[in-house]
């Protein structure tokens, strides 16, 4: 397998200090590669680096033979990049706005497209303002494998997806991989992660070893959160990081029910009454989430008794974050 | 088909607003040639529509990542600005027709000539303000700083004048020979844009 992809010592630092150092790793034609990393490991970063979106500070990065700081319009016919967000003229169908997306690329509207919006569920003639969050990722997913190019790289392209449409998605990854493409996806589910060739796991800025799933899950933090029309399972290193998983996940809908995965020992004893009281004033639906983060949170420090104070002291930490 | 698509994506206005430009210019026009200002009032209305439009547009499209997207893909940015401004010209020329018309009546065919070369100089200014300003508040000020400074020069009248088209509006040129230089701010302008934008 060739290298399409070859990216040698990459840096790109924020003012404030984070981004990424000395990224290097290869990718192939026909291999789905996932850069999985947490909310602040300096994905979206790399991803925006590999689209060209900016230039990287120190190191090179060639895709398809051309080096990116110095030849960045020929890495562009190359690549099709996706972003986490939802890019669309909401006053035109969707088909108009593939129209207009791909003729940036020089391409006709493909007889593909209808194919692949088709495997998406998505109808293409309706107004884009009009589609849900799901709908318009569907649309820039259908956009980016209709395409064609070298490298696709793809920032959470699950975001607001179903499971039988990641299911789909992957699919069509599969797929493009098959023709010859290099699919390079960041993500930080690890259901997202199974699909993949290979795993490279971002921290702090810096490729770790090849990772499995297996590693990714170790430690981890299983969060089921309950929509109105769907339940999503995701993985957190650590309960701290529940409000921001929360804050990405208001963008679907809002939580009907939050589980938070079993901390392994049995810790209910610790309870205190005046404690079970106070949480009993909490919304139902919070009241099993606030159980378990105040159990991890007694258990992580060590604590003998759950007081209203331990309480107090983990919402006050869960309002903070 | 795709120019049409292109227009409606970057300039496109639903033709009910088309309408209600057209009417409440050509009312606002209507109403100061009664005081003989209906050029200098079709002057303001080109420079605040032109330089707003595609300077609100431009931000619009970087908050909502349609911008990211046309940013990184092979077309060539001096040729899509340009486009860009080209098709804003169409957008805020449009709804003007029946206002230009009535001035025509008043001033003269020149009146054409300034309109035109004065909307693309509007425009070409407003997709340079979109394209520097980060956020909206950067593009409210850089329109309006634009704005002033149009307005500013076709009031008054010095000796740039014979190369400013909205002072030509306000003070037609006797000299017809005077008309071509009309043309060479918007070019100006139009190769500032393509350089601003050709590293990115």
């Amino acid at each position: 397998m060739s290298a399409t992809v070859v990216a040698r010592d990459l840096c790109y630092r924020y003012p404030g200090g984070r981004g990424i150092v000395n990224i290097s790793f290869e990718a192939g034609a026909g291999e789905v590669l996932c850069i999985f990393g947490w909310n602040g490991a300096g994905k979206t970063t790399l991803l925006r680096v590999l689209s060209t979106l900016v230039m990287p500070q120190a190191g090179t990065c060639h895709i398809g033979g051309c080096e990116l700081s110095r030849d960045r319009t020929a890495v562009r016919r190359k690549i099709v990049p996706l972003f986490d967000a939802s890019a669309h003229f909401g006053h035109l169908t969707g088909r108009e706005n593939a129209r207009f997306f791909l003729s940036l690329y020089g391409l006709p509207l493909p007889g593909s497209l209808d194919r692949i919006a088709a495997a998406f569920d998505l109808d293409l003639d309706r107004q884009a303002g009009g589609y849900s969050l799901g709908m318009k990722r569907k649309l820039l997913l259908a956009e980016a494998f209709a395409a064609e190019r070298e490298v696709m790289v793809f920032d959470e392209p699950t975001l607001g997806l179903d499971s039988g449409m990641c299911r789909v998605f992957f699919e069509q990854a599969r797929e493009a991989a098959r023709a010859g493409a290099c699919v390079i996806i960041g993500t930080n589910r690890i259901e997202d992660a199974g699909f993949a060739d290979r795993i490279l796991l971002l921290q702090n800025g810096t490729i770790c070893p090849a990772a499995s799933v297996e590693d990714l899950v170790r430690g981890m933090v299983r969060v089921t959160i309950t929509l109105a029309d769907r339940e999503l399972v995701e993985h957190i290193p650590s309960p701290d990081d529940l409000p921001q998983l929360v804050k990405k996940i208001l963008s679907l809908g809002v939580p009907r029910k939050i589980e938070i995965g079993e901390s392994g020992a049995d810790i209910s004893a610790l309870w205190t009454r005046d404690a079970e009281e106070k949480v009993q004033k909490a919304p139902p639906f919070l009241q099993k989430m606030i159980r378990s983060l105040v159990e991890r949170y007694a258990q992580d420090h060590g604590l003998s008794r759950i007081t209203p104070e331990v309480v107090d002291e983990v919402k006050e930490r869960f309002e903070q974050r | 088909m795709t120019l049409m698509t292109d227009f409606r994506a970057l300039a496109g206005q639903s033709s009910v607003r088309v309408i209600a430009k057209a009417a409440l210019s050509l009312v606002m026009v209507g109403i100061a040639a009664f005081f003989s200002r209906e050029a200098f009032v079709l002057a303001i209305i080109i420079i605040f529509t032109g330089v707003t439009g595609p300077a609100i547009r431009l931000i619009t499209m970087k908050r909502d990542g349609t911008y990211d997207r046309i940013l990184v893909s092979p077309v060539s940015k001096p040729r899509f600005f340009l486009e860009f401004a080209g098709l804003w010209t169409i957008a805020v020329l449009l709804p003007l027709v029946p206002a230009t018309a009535v001035v025509m009546l008043y001033d003269g065919p020149v009146t054409l000539l300034a309109v035109i070369t004065g909307t693309v100089l509007a425009t070409v200014s407003g997709t340079l303000a979109g394209f520097v300003s980060r956020g909206l508040s950067d593009a409210h000020l850089a329109a309006l700083a634009l704005s002033g400074l149009l307005i500013v020069l076709t009031v008054i009248r010095t000796p740039a004048a014979a190369f400013l088209p909205f002072a030509a509006l306000s003070f037609p040129p006797s000299d017809p020979a005077a008309l071509p230089a009309l043309a060479i701010l918007p070019a100006v302008a139009a190769v500032l844009l393509a350089a601003a934008v050709s590293r990115s």
